[in-house]
């Protein structure tokens, strides 16, 4: 949605951390961006989740007009 | 009881919940019993994990590896004592200390020995200062991470999770419903069920995949693998190791 703030949640020893953006901002636009780039390349998956039901899909690149993103670190084998 | 002071390793914890680790060597092939638990490898992870010992002190029954992994020899014991009570025994000696010096009129060691238990007196302070830090911060990132995964559970979702410790969700590829149980350790605990007419719910086995359970705390975890089989369940079911019912 145009205008949206977006919200990316990025789960880690703390719980999680979060960054949001304005779309219309490039500064904030350039940090989540920059930011999921990172996450991705250390072996992260990013899912883009909406709605009541939780519907989603996994995402590979970060577009600013995605309401919320999680970032899940990489999982293994036990 | 008598101590036995074995080797001279340079393990210790800070930690008030754990043991403080009377120096021993450690390999891969070590055997440690204590307590009826039992651990092949005996690192500062594995004791960190460790259960209270009772009335602050266990015997640890020390074996080392014959270079059969089934076969071990007895060798010295070590004793695991919490940090409480190491600090208790080593404050006693320090006032045995004081008041000896007291008594043989030596002003000089007294007022040493009185900077040393001023001293020590302080690092005890920080120390706990700390574990009640870090014991804080745990608290709050798990609520933090089970806030965050019941806001992405469906309300029946919430309802088995909050009721029972699980909760199923269904993957985005096969349909085939998996249940995830709420599991500190998180070894196997994905159920994959049987997707028969009546809902049996029965195991037709399990599955072990998750993120490293160091790097985020259980709520991450649970929500992790509910994304993953949702919306990347090919790649969950590639990573994920298959264990029996």
């Amino acid at each position: 949605m145009h205008g949206t703030i977006g919200t990316m949640h990025i789960m880690d020893t703390t719980g999680h951390s979060s960054i949001t953006w304005d779309p219309e901002k490039p500064v904030e636009v350039g940090v989540a961006r920059d930011a999921f780039e990172k996450l991705i390349k250390e072996g992260y998956s990013a899912f883009e989740v909406e709605g009541a039901d939780q519907r989603g899909r996994r995402v590979t690149r970060f577009d600013p007009s995605v309401g919320k993103l999680m970032m899940v670190p990489q999982l293994v084998g036990g | 009881m008598p101590l036995y002071w074995a080797n001279t390793g340079t393990w210790s914890s800070t930690s008030a919940d754990t043991v403080y680790w009377v120096p021993v060597t450690t390999t891969a092939y070590d055997l440690w019993r204590s307590q009826g638990t039992t651990t092949s490898s005996a690192t500062a992870d594995a004791y960190y994990y460790m259960p209270q010992s009772q009335q602050g002190r266990a015997v640890l029954a020390a074996y080392s590896g014959l270079g059969q992994q089934q076969a071990f020899r007895p060798q010295s014991p070590a004793v695991m004592m919490d940090t409480a009570e190491r600090e208790r025994i080593e404050a006693m000696r320090e006032q045995n200390a004081y008041q000896r010096a007291l008594a043989q009129h030596d002003e000089q060691e007294a007022a040493r020995v009185a900077r040393r238990i001023a001293m020590r007196g302080a690092e005890a302070e920080e120390r706990r200062r700390r574990v009640d830090q870090q014991y804080a911060e745990r608290d709050a990132a798990r609520q933090r991470a089970n806030d965050l995964l019941l806001q992405h559970l469906t309300p029946e979702q919430r309802e088995t999770f909050v009721a029972n410790g699980w909760f199923v969700v269904e993957g985005g590829k096969t349909k085939t419903r998996y249940r995830i149980r709420a599991v500190e350790s998180m070894v196997a605990n994905v159920d994959v069920l049987d997707n028969d007419l009546f809902r049996t719910d029965k195991v037709l086995h399990r599955l072990c995949g998750h993120v490293p359970t160091h790097k985020v705390p259980l709520g991450d975890q649970l929500l992790a693998q509910k994304m993953m089989l949702e919306f990347a369940e090919n790649d969950f079911l590639r990573i994920a190791n298959r264990h029996g019912p």
